[in-house]
């Protein structure tokens, strides 16, 4: 492969991996639809990676089947005993009803999980939840930086090859100063 | 085999638009006229022609010889179809200077006749370089029609001495 391409693919990646990097720290905003059938132990949830530290708010609002619902905000061990019994004892922030607004820290780096499940009762229930989590988000973060890292590997290899290229080829032949004289070819050519 | 025998850098001649520029290839069979670029010096006199970049279009060392000699844009006189060739003394109303001109009176390939009128003029880079030499533009000229007349004599040979007439 000629050092161009090589090249060229690195500054993509480069910029990929760096527009990556700068998209990890914006917003994420998100509007989903959940859909719980009739019955218990029915839940939905939304998964955020957080890196560092972070914060989520937002809405949630049930839409059809009536009642309340209960939402939560869960770290992923919480969420493991959540998933395990049902019970949602232990969680960052709790909310019954309707409708509702949530705003939270997200302290460390760690996945959390927005969840909701039925609350009044257990008859089909449609729930809009909008949400905006702040905060650097991970993969993002590891993509772009791993893009970065493969640019920049890529772009030092096809500087040398370049360099290569250009130490292998001949010298540009010297080429005499035109006097504008009268040239009389001394040789049959 | 056609062999090179001399490149004049630089010669000027009419055309339809003011004068052009053209290399003179001198070969062992015949004289390309190759067309260099549209000469300025009509429109800028003197101080036009001064400004004129000497960069040559072809390598006339190693360009092929056919090629030159099919492009329309050039002229070709063969040397066996010369009839007269004169080179004069004169002056130069395009370079406002004194000028050899040559002329040459010949039939072509296909027989007819033809003749052809070019001004023997330096590059700037030649008149330039005399210059540094302490040599003055009138001799500079000069020279470059003395070599000009020693690549025709050897190009063309004994056989052209009764055609040729030379005021240098």
């Amino acid at each position: 492969m000629s050092p161009k391409p090589v090249r060229i693919i690195a500054y993509i990646l480069i910029v990929i991996g760096l527009i990556g990097l700068a998209w990890s720290f914006q917003p994420t905003r998100g509007t989903t639809t959940a859909e719980l059938p009739t019955g218990q132990g029915y839940y939905s949830y939304v998964k955020v990676s957080m890196w560092l530290n972070g914060h989520v708010e937002g809405n949630f609002e049930v839409t059809s089947g009536g009642g309340t619902v209960r939402f939560f905000v869960f770290d992923s061990a919480q969420y493991e005993d959540y998933s395990d019994d049902g019970v949602g004892s232990d969680s960052m922030f709790t909310l019954t009803g309707a409708s509702g607004s949530f705003s939270e820290d997200l302290p460390t780096t760690s996945t959390y999980y927005l969840v909701v499940d039925h609350g009044s009762t257990t008859a089909a229930q449609t729930i809009d939840v909008t949400y905006k989590v702040s905060g650097l988000d991970i993969k993002y973060l590891i993509g772009g930086a791993v893009l970065l890292a493969v640019g920049a590997v890529l772009a030092v290899v096809g500087l040398r090859m370049k360099a290569k290229a250009k130490a292998a080829m001949p010298p540009p032949a010297v080429q005499s100063q035109p006097t504008g004289e009268v040239v009389m070819f001394d040789k049959k050519t | 085999m056609e062999n090179r025998i001399a490149l004049i850098p630089r010669v000027m001649m009419k055309g339809a638009m003011g004068p052009k520029d053209y290399g003179l290839l001198i070969t062992d069979r015949r004289s390309i006229f190759a067309l260099e670029k549209a000469s300025k010096a009509a429109l800028l006199g003197v101080l036009g022609d001064a400004l004129l970049s000497d960069k040559k279009t072809f390598d006339y060392a190693s360009e092929d010889i056919e090629k030159l000699a099919s492009d329309e844009r050039n002229t070709v006189v063969p040397h066996e179809g010369i009839q007269k060739l004169h080179l004069k003394k004169g002056f130069s109303s395009y370079t406002m200077s004194n000028a050899y001109t040559l002329l040459v009176d010949y039939t072509d390939t296909a027989g007819r006749p033809r003749s052809v009128k070019a001004f023997l003029t330096p590059p700037n880079e030649f008149l330039a370089l005399k210059k540094k030499e302490g040599v003055d533009k009138k001799t500079a000229i000069e020279e470059y029609a003395r070599s000009a007349r020693k690549a025709f004599e050897q190009a063309l040979g004994a056989s052209a001495a009764g055609r040729a007439e030379w005021d240098v």
